[in-house]
């Protein structure tokens, strides 16, 4: 099989949530020396496709969710190979669950997603402290943070973090989307977040408008 | 002619109308988080009693056994509620977890992984049986619930024929914690059961299983006492996010239909109730399946998610579908003055009560921060609008 074969065989595994697939094609490219900075590039573009399924209602919550394991497991697979490489990320991203919000289904879901589309994601779990937040911004130097809340109790707590974030003079040097079922554009505006997503996908899509 | 609750309720469900439109708060589901709870009964000068306040050392709404705790008589009869519940309990008590953490974590009577958070119980990582990688792992494990040893229907028999005798609508509510998907990544997490859906299906399906046998004994058990009686038996399954399905319904179809289905189908058997079905966020894509599997009543209704509109729902399924819920618990009953909740409830009841089949309910558990005012709001506006003939 030829190169460009093997790469678009893993693209389709991708796209068709193809686990036996994508672990073939996997090692066929790297047998073959494709770098994995190209592997990655093809991942990038197979999760768009995958977007597109998704805003198609194609693809739900549960293939989303297949994607990611998979895009998780290329990366993980990847990782020494893309540092020696020393191959750039899209941009990287902080990212957790509100405050006082123990629920993580979304924030997992949205990190996959990013990590697929190529960001490197710094996941602080759920329900880390503001001081969580602050911390881990000011160590990992993000573009992006992204907070998620299920309840309309907790959202309040994403304000709390964004205030912080400016208190300490960190906020002006990133963007902050924040997303989650109860969330409006209003609310967004009104905690002083750049945006808000109404899913995973959307989220993607603000980061990489951004980066 | 007045009705008794019981009347009421029954007309309803059977999509005719009745002297007004019913109301639940906290019988079916919907029920009111500690916090709003305890505001409103401060609100309406009402003491509080041992049994109200949790064992569990948390603000988390539940007890340590999971059930919330009972609503206030006054409430219920201040807010003209139809409903009531009688509800299954622990064989044994006080409530002992089955394994307990160093940090805090416990495993429950179901076999849950969890941890008291601020406003509900949620669940602990890792899950019980997020490791196991066969199906004799899975069907092995001992902390999967005893129905029959750790949980009793005793008493309910009694207390259902004295709500009877009272005119109420009896509910029993959902003996099991969840439904039989949500029992499946109760246990087994919820990226884990969905890749064995999709990777695993000798594994899903081996959890699912369990998880109906579980379902299939508890539900016997109180059926036997409180079958004949009840109006209302409830179960469900979260399967909408808020505005996707969690689930491919294709994949829905294959696996967790025929498992509802099956538990759907031994409480129509084994009593004369309604079938009662929790399911939140946006479940547009499922209706024609509940309805196929023998659901009567959809709640919560939220109607902030997209294509969720009870105008819409009821042209299209409102024959079919008693709708309980849908006055927002997201933005409106959280945030909105009394006036705003005033106005969404006669919305509510002007499109979706005519003819029957709309019970007034919060569009989801009363979160924390709902002030008690627009609680009081909500249940006086239910019975300001909702004299039949519905004439607003």
């Amino acid at each position: 099989m030829k190169r460009e074969e093997t790469l678009k065989k893993f693209s389709k595994s991708l796209i068709d949530l193809n686990r036996a697939g994508v672990q073939n094609a996997l090692k066929t490219a790297l047998k073959q020396g494709v770098s994995a900075t190209t592997l990655i590039d093809e991942m990038r573009k197979a999760s768009e496709v995958i977007g597109k399924r998704w805003e198609e209602q194609k693809y739900f919550i549960s293939e989303l969710i297949i994607a990611g394991v998979l895009m998780k497991e290329v990366t993980d697979e990847l990782r020494p190979k893309l540092i020696s490489e020393g191959a750039p990320y899209r941009g990287k991203v902080v990212i957790g669950s509100a405050p006082g919000d123990l629920h993580d289904i979304g924030k997992n879901l949205t990190a996959l997603c990013l990590m697929g589309a190529g960001f490197n994601v710094i996941d602080i779990g759920a329900s880390p402290t503001t001081e969580k937040f602050v911390e881990t911004v000011r160590k990992e130097k993000p573009q992006i943070v992204g907070i998620s809340a299920l309840t309309s109790t907790t959202m309040l707590s994403m304000g709390e973090v964004i205030r912080s974030l400016q208190a300490v003079g960190l906020r002006d040097k990133l963007k902050v989307v924040i997303g989650g079922a109860p969330m409006t554009d209003a609310y967004a505006k009104s905690v002083g977040a750049d945006a808000y997503a109404t899913d995973a996908i959307q989220g993607v899509k603000i980061c990489q408008k951004w980066t | 002619m007045v009705y008794t609750p019981r009347e009421r309720v029954w007309k309803i469900l059977e999509h005719e109308e009745a002297d007004r439109v019913p109301a639940d708060f906290a019988a079916c589901m919907s029920w009111p988080m500690k916090q709003a709870y305890f505001k409103l009964k401060h609100f309406l000068h009402l003491p509080l009693d041992f049994s109200e306040i949790d064992l569990y050392p948390a603000p988390a709404s539940y007890t340590g056994n999971y059930f919330p705790a009972a609503i206030d008589e006054e409430i219920y009869r201040k807010f003209q509620i139809d409903f009531r519940p009688v509800k299954m309990g622990l064989r044994h008590l006080p409530f002992v977890p089955k394994k307990v953490y160093h940090d805090g974590t416990y495993v429950n009577q179901y076999g849950y992984h969890q941890i008291a958070g601020d406003t509900y119980l949620e669940f602990a990582r890792p899950y019980a049986l997020e490791y196991a990688t066969t199906v004799k792992e899975i069907e092995n494990d001992r902390f999967w619930l005893d129905p029959e040893e750790e949980m009793t229907a005793e008493g309910t028999r009694k207390r259902a024929k004295e709500l009877e005798e009272k005119g109420f609508a009896v509910t029993a509510p959902n003996p099991s914690y969840g439904g039989v998907f949500e029992t499946a990544w109760f246990r087994r997490g919820f990226e884990k059961f969905i890749e064995d859906l999709y990777m695993r299906p000798n594994i899903a399906r081996a959890v699912l299983d369990k998880a109906v046998d579980i379902h299939l004994v508890l539900f016997k058990m109180f059926l036997d006492e409180v079958g004949d009686i009840a109006t209302v038996v409830s179960t469900g399954d979260d399967l909408g996010a808020q505005t996707a399905p969690i689930i491919n319904p294709k994949i829905y179809r294959q696996f967790i239909k025929p498992a509802e289905k099956k538990v759907i189908d031994l409480i129509h058997k084994r009593s004369g109730a309604k079938v009662f079905f929790h399911t939140c966020g946006y479940n547009v894509p499922f209706m024609d399946d509940l309805i196929e599997i023998g659901v009567d009543i959809l709640h919560p209704v939220q109607p902030e998610c997209p294509g969720q509109d009870l105008a819409m729902l009821k042209e299209k399924w409102g024959d079919k579908l008693t709708f309980c819920g849908g006055i927002g618990s997201q933005h409106i009953l959280p945030r909105g003055s009394p006036a705003e909740v005033d106005a969404e409830v006669k919305r509510c009841i002007k499109v979706a009560a005519p003819g029957g089949g709309y019970i007034a309910a919060p569009g989801h558990c009363v979160q924390p921060e709902v002030p008690p005012w627009n609680l009081c709001a909500m249940y006086e506006a239910v019975l300001k609008y909702g004299e039949y003939p519905i004439a607003i």
